[in-house]
């Protein structure tokens, strides 16, 4: 290769990667967070009651349908949901229709069911797991499609960085298995390579999959040569894209006695091997009333099959759903999976987790290569203060995020159960406590920068299960006494978090009374 | 002409970044478009086709644009390639009617 080639690929690798960094830094540690949806979710909903006992699914309906037809008569979809492996619980979830006089919007409802006695318990409004993971291409405050095309637009210069990447390493195996510490510059630099080439397919993997997602947004014109502009004629060409391959059959069953009971029946004996995951009731009232059941299995790494029974004519239809129709729709299907990780068990699930913090990790440091490098060849004093803004809100960000999604957990327990829109003010906490990290850095000597937002970390954390046992009735003693593994999971987790920040912590602390903090790491011209 | 000669680097960067940007998008785009014309018997699979491929082309193109020797010619290359995929997405669609 050319080395004007590789210079120019190493000038775009380095542009392209940090003109979004802190965008894509937090996107990847959101994205990565998410992973724990359900764990999350667990333990911001403490109020839930885990089932541990064998249930009887019959019975279970009838209690979730006595409690549906009391609070969401007039709902037109209702979902009851059975304890899975990731979240040992039983909801009932419907559509509440916005009503004027009331002055209720419509949002959706839910409410977890005691499993002993079949009642309904409350549970607190909580943006939970699911709002944490959208952050990473919603963005909460901008509207939907701008925060697409943002999102898109990170991802793409992400996947160019990656791939000039690639271009720039001679010996990329080679430079993988050096590790030169101590040396400043080369130490980041190290770091940087050994976050990036280990789980390079996984980048590259969860970049372009990422694209993929947004696709319909970012590359809409494509849509609208064939299908027009537009919503409506989008939707249109969505519906086709989307569209499975279906099997259908009549049941023996006459239309009158179709429910959500003789469904339920129906499903356990046509699949007696696959897991009930839970059972919806769409369209409630109208023309087009039918029934979906959806399973707690996969199939590699796509879901089983869904199934529908709906009434055609005098019979009663069975449809189940198989593959995509479209080839370029099943290589789509599979990235999208892929990215989802849905079907990833608990071990997968912690590698897609370590995956996704490695490539934070890789915008990380590649953010402080960026910062060191404008240091070592700063000349004007102007250059000199501007690279010192950016490396403080660079320490702002770095540590400042994973501090703000503490502080989401800590506004979970400390905002009162009554206060209105809860779950809205949880992510309030989220970006003011990030917008208090860079503020922060902003101030404070810049030698200490790293080490007290290490040791904020750290305490923020370790503290959570702490916050957890004053504020419920869930203690690292308890969630063992009544074997709740995703409780104590969560808890133990930000305990080793915590650690994690104060060893990083520590080793600061150290390296800096030496005299050799990421400050003076540059070698000295000399 | 001094300004231009004094921010000549800078005005090279910039409209290699404009190139890279906007070119990326329309060529990225054709190309898709035409990927969905061309697969006349599942148009829906073939648009899908289209915009999952549309974003490596944007990445060749980006790289193409700051590899190139000038911004001239990175420019030149870029509106050669839109214009010819142009003319046979037009030529597709003439036949087509």
């Amino acid at each position: 290769m050319k080395p004007r080639f590789r210079q120019s690929m190493n000038w775009l690798h380095t542009w392209t990667g940090f003109i979004f960094g802190w965008m894509l830094y937090f996107i990847f540690v959101t994205g990565s967070v998410g992973y724990f949806e359900n764990e999350i979710d667990r333990w911001m909903k403490p109020e839930m009651t885990i089932v541990n006992q064998v249930i009887d699914e019959q019975q279970v309906l009838k209690s979730a349908e006595y409690h549906l037809n009391i609070l969401a008569a007039d709902s037109p979809e209702w979902y009851i949901s059975f304890p899975a492996a990731r979240s040992p619980f039983i909801g009932i979830s419907w559509l509440q229709l916005a009503n004027s006089e009331t002055n209720t919007p419509r949002a959706w409802q839910e409410k977890n069911l005691n499993p002993s006695d079949g009642s309904a318990v409350d549970v607190r409004e909580t943006g939970g797991g699911r709002t944490l993971y959208r952050l990473h291409y919603n963005l909460h405050y901008v509207p939907k499609v701008v925060a697409y095309i943002l999102t898109s637009v990170a991802a793409m210069l992400m996947l160019i960085s990656l791939i000039t990447g690639v271009i720039i390493h001679k010996k990329i195996f080679i430079e993988f298995f050096t590790f030169r510490s101590k040396k400043g510059l080369r130490a980041w630099l190290d770091i940087h390579n050994i976050f990036s080439v280990l789980p390079l397919p996984f980048h590259l993997m969860i970049t372009y999959s990422g694209l993929l997602l947004l696709m319909g947004i970012s590359m809409s014109t494509v849509i609208d040569t064939t299908y027009g502009e537009g919503r409506k004629n989008h939707n249109q060409f969505y519906k086709t894209a989307h569209l499975d391959i279906k099997e259908r059959q009549f049941l023996e069953l006459p239309p009158s006695e179709l429910s959500l009971k003789s469904v339920l029946e129906d499903a356990g004996n046509r699949f007696k091997k696959q897991k009930l995951s839970y059972i919806g009731l769409k369209s409630r009232g109208t023309k087009g009333e039918h029934y979906d059941i959806w399973f707690d299995d996969f199939e590699g790494i796509k879901s089983v099959s869904s199934v529908e029974y709906r009434v055609k004519g005098q019979q009663v239809e069975i449809e189940v759903s198989r593959s995509k129709v479209g080839k370029a729709a099943s290589v789509y299907e599979f990235f999208e999976h892929l990215h989802e990780g849905l079907f990833a068990d608990i071990y997968l699930r912690w590698l897609y987790f370590i995956s996704g913090l490695l490539g934070s990790g890789m915008i990380a440091t590649g953010m402080v290569l960026w910062i060191l490098k404008r240091q070592k060849n700063a000349g004007k004093p102007n250059k000199i203060k501007f690279v010192e803004l950016i490396e403080r809100i660079n320490v702002g960000i770095i540590i400042g995020v994973p501090i703000a999604i503490a502080v989401y957990f800590w506004s979970n327990r400390l905002i009162p159960i009554s206060q209105v829109t809860r779950d809205e003010w949880e992510v309030h906490s989220l970006f003011i406590s990030l917008i208090a990290c860079i503020s922060f850095c902003l101030i404070r000597p810049k030698q200490n920068i790293w080490k007290e937002m290490l040791w904020l970390a750290a305490s923020v954390y370790m503290l959570l299960p702490v916050l957890n046992m004053f504020t419920t009735e869930h203690t690292l003693i308890s969630s063992i006494q009544k074997s709740d593994s995703l409780m104590l999971g969560f808890d133990l987790s930000m305990l080793f978090f915590g650690i994690c920040f104060a060893i990083s912590g520590i080793t600061v602390n150290k390296k800096s009374t030496k005299g050799i903090t990421t400050n003076n790491l540059v070698p000295s011209p000399n | 002409m001094t300004f231009f000669r004094n921010n000549a680097v800078s005005i090279s960067i910039l409209i290699r970044v404009l190139v890279a940007l906007c070119g990326g998008f329309i060529l990225a785009n054709l190309v898709a478009i035409l990927i969905a014309y061309l697969s006349v018997d599942n148009k829906v699979d073939g648009i899908v086709a289209g915009m999952m491929v549309s974003f490596f082309v944007y990445t060749a193109v980006v790289i193409l644009v700051f590899s190139a020797k000038s911004a001239l010619s990175a420019s030149l290359y870029i509106a050669s390639f839109c214009l010819v995929i142009f003319a046979v997405i037009s030529y597709i669609d003439m036949v087509a009617t």
